[in-house]
């Protein structure tokens, strides 16, 4: 049995014990969900939503375990995977203009839960995580995945690349334009 | 290069493709360090934040005793779609698709009885009405044209004696 070791996990590529499959498996959802819920809930912004697309992802990853080389990251391999279910539900979506996604607006997070010690500073964190949400949602596609990635998962351009399937240069660019657009927005 | 980096190029600094020049003065310049600061630390923020309402989502779902995710991830909903939906689905295509042709047909037929009883009931009345006109026209002692002249030749007189009528 070949072993590749990415990140301090330890991807088997042919696993042939079920018991100790679901064993690893179990810890990789462990360790992995709540960061690919968040990168996903920020992407389409309804928790429920998120956390279907999450519960997809790993399925999906769970189906295509034998199929991990170990040539990136098993976070990298989880980001293309959620990227890409992301990337199939904004286009089903297009042709269901006669359903209302229910997508959580601003309105309804006027409050989050960040760690402040008063409540001017609180408030002034507030206004600052709320400008950013609503700067995000007036990206592209393609940038605010890549902004996403980049300044919330903290992939490097690489990682990005291959997550998105882009290149290097394409990314660049995504992410320049992204970055430009968002610090406008922020004054 | 000006006092300050250009919107642009705290861009493409932020963006991790600065120019060298554009780096040294990134790490120069108080004022635009600041900036870059700012926006990193505002980008932390945010992720902080969005990572504390993935944990009070958690959270709340552990105390309300939601199940966790489990180990074994269940399929997705579109691969567990009942077998009698995906039966209907085809039974209605089916339906739609061949409609239409049956429909077509049983006009057609009906319009093919109709025209064939039309044709067997008119040749009976157009025959019936051609064999009274050939018996009238068998039936003449003289012919048609000849008929007007009769009214003036007198009815006794022999035809047979030599000569004819004098």
């Amino acid at each position: 049995m070949k072993q590749t070791t990415t990140s301090g996990f330890v991807a088997v590529r042919r696993m042939e014990n079920p018991a100790r499959d679901l064993e690893d498996f179990e810890q990789l959802v462990g360790r992995f969900r709540t960061r690919v819920l968040r990168f996903v809930f920020a992407s389409v912004r309804d928790m429920n939503l998120a956390e279907t697309l999450t519960q997809d992802c790993f399925w999906k990853a769970y189906k295509n375990r034998s199929g991990f080389r170990g040539d990136c990251s098993v976070s990298t391999w989880l980001m293309t995977i959620a990227v890409n279910l992301i990337r199939d539900h904004t286009r089903t979506r297009r042709f269901q203009f006669w359903r209302k996604a229910h997508q959580v607006h601003i309105e309804e997070i006027h409050d989050w839960p960040v760690r402040s010690t008063s409540p001017e500073e609180r408030a002034a964190v507030n206004e600052q995580v709320r400008a950013v949400w609503e700067a995000t949602k007036t990206l592209s596609e393609k940038q605010q995945t890549v902004f996403l990635l980049r300044f919330v998962e903290e992939l490097d351009i690489p990682e990005i690349a291959q997550s998105t399937g882009l290149t290097e240069n394409a990314v660049s660019v995504h992410l320049f334009r992204a970055v430009r657009s968002i610090r406008k927005r922020l004054g | 290069m000006s006092k300050h980096l250009s919107p642009d190029q705290f861009a493409k600094c932020l963006a991790g493709r600065p120019t060298a020049a554009e780096l040294q003065h990134a790490a120069e310049c108080a004022e635009c360090s600041a900036r870059l600061d700012r926006f990193t630390n505002t980008m932390s923020l945010f992720r902080n934040a969005l990572q504390g309402r993935i944990d009070d989502r958690i959270d709340g779902r552990v105390a309300t005793h939601t199940p966790r995710l489990h180990p074994l991830p269940t399929p997705p909903a579109s691969e567990r779609v009942p077998l009698w939906r995906w039966a209907l689905v085809a039974v209605a295509a089916v339906v739609l698709v061949v409609g239409p042709f049956l429909t077509h047909k049983k006009e057609a037929q009906e319009v093919s009885e109709k025209t064939s009883l039309q044709i067997l009931e008119a040749p009976k009345s157009s025959a019936e009405a051609l064999m009274n006109a050939v018996n009238l026209h068998l039936s003449r002692t003289v012919p048609e044209p000849m008929e007007r002249m009769m009214t003036v030749i007198p009815n006794d007189e022999s035809t047979n004696e030599p000569g004819g009528s004098q």
